[in-house]
């Protein structure tokens, strides 16, 4: 992981850390920003 | 026709406070609204709408933009988009361009591309509308990785794109047409308990499908503001949808800077999101 994505993945709340967690055992190949993506649009159907 | 109304616009209301605070002079002030009028009435708030047959591009179109009765009319086939202007009110017209679908047609879509060229790099806002319930996105995603994003790029106007995923109250039929907990509450205008995780574990397996293509979350793709879930004969969650049109491109701010807002007031309460 980048430093910047390290830092934005720190500045994740507990929740979206485990969903980030989560997103990256589904899908290995993702890359920080597709995860992060995905995280945002969860926010937006949860 | 158009309307006349004695009720200014929202943005007009916004700078009359900002100049009351700030204690505007007169000349200065009306330096402004003539910059700004010439922005609003100048010219038409331009929509294309893209979508295969089905998807929802009328009933989109009616309740998003407040159009009363549109009908997608385009004949198959056809190889020339009439711009339509609606007059609003005051002044303010919005154009619908209504974009044929392409349709796996080497030739047609030859022609079609051509008309996307020519149309999308003038446009204030792009919709590219999909149905939620739809079981294969490929030729979507084949159009969208193709056609659009490349036309949106190299003219420099991705930025004034929306993907809107419609249809989100039919899931629960998709998945079992007989459960009537998968069925909208249609006197709730809202979808059920049932139904929401059903949409929610729908959406989720969308927008995967979508990042693994490359659409989202790539240099070149959609942002995430620029993704909308929401249905339109409902007007469910159409919040979103305006959210990302004030969000397109260097003009998307128009539309709920002015008629927009109005639309809004009309909508349904609910949204995807709402907390109990």
């Amino acid at each position: 992981m980048l430093l910047k994505e390290l830092i934005e993945y720190e500045q994740l709340s507990v929740k979206d850390k485990y969903l980030y967690r989560f997103i990256w055992e589904r899908h290995p190949n993702w890359n920080h920003e597709m995860i992060m993506f995905k995280i945002a649009i969860e926010h937006k159907v949860d | 026709m158009s309307e006349t109304s004695n009720a200014k616009f929202l943005i007009n209301k916004i700078f009359d406070k900002i100049f009351q605070m700030g204690n505007v002079s007169q000349e200065e002030q009306d330096q402004v609204n003539n910059a700004l009028n010439k922005e609003l009435l100048e010219k038409p708030f331009r929509v294309a709408v893209i979508g295969q047959s089905g998807v929802g591009k009328s009933t989109t179109l009616n309740s998003v933009f407040g159009l009363s009765n549109y009908t997608s009319n385009l004949a198959e086939g056809t190889t020339e988009i009439v711009e339509k202007v609606f007059p609003m009110r005051d002044g303010f017209s919005l154009s619908i361009y209504d974009m044929p679908g392409l349709n796996n047609d080497v030739d047609k879509d030859i022609e079609y591309e051509k008309l996307y060229k020519q149309i999308l790099p003038g446009c204030d806002v792009i919709v590219y509308i999909i149905n939620a319930h739809s079981r294969d996105f490929g030729e979507d995603c084949r159009i969208l990785k193709e056609i659009v994003l490349p036309i949106c790029n190299e003219n420099k106007v991705r930025e004034n794109l929306v993907l809107a995923i419609n249809k989100i109250d039919t899931i629960g039929e998709s998945i079992d047409p007989n459960d009537p907990d998968l069925q909208w509450d249609a006197f709730e205008n809202r979808p059920t308990e049932k139904l929401k995780v059903a949409i929610k574990t729908k959406l989720s397996d969308i927008i995967d499908k979508l990042i693994d293509e490359g659409l989202l979350a790539s240099e070149d793709g959609f942002a995430d503001h620029q993704v909308v879930f929401y249905s339109a004969v409902y007007n469910y969650n159409l919040q979103d949808f305006i959210l990302a049109i004030a969000k397109a491109g260097k003009r998307g701010w128009i539309w709920p800077a002015t008629v927009g807002f109005e639309q809004a007031g009309k909508w349904s309460e609910a949204k995807l999101n709402q907390e109990k």
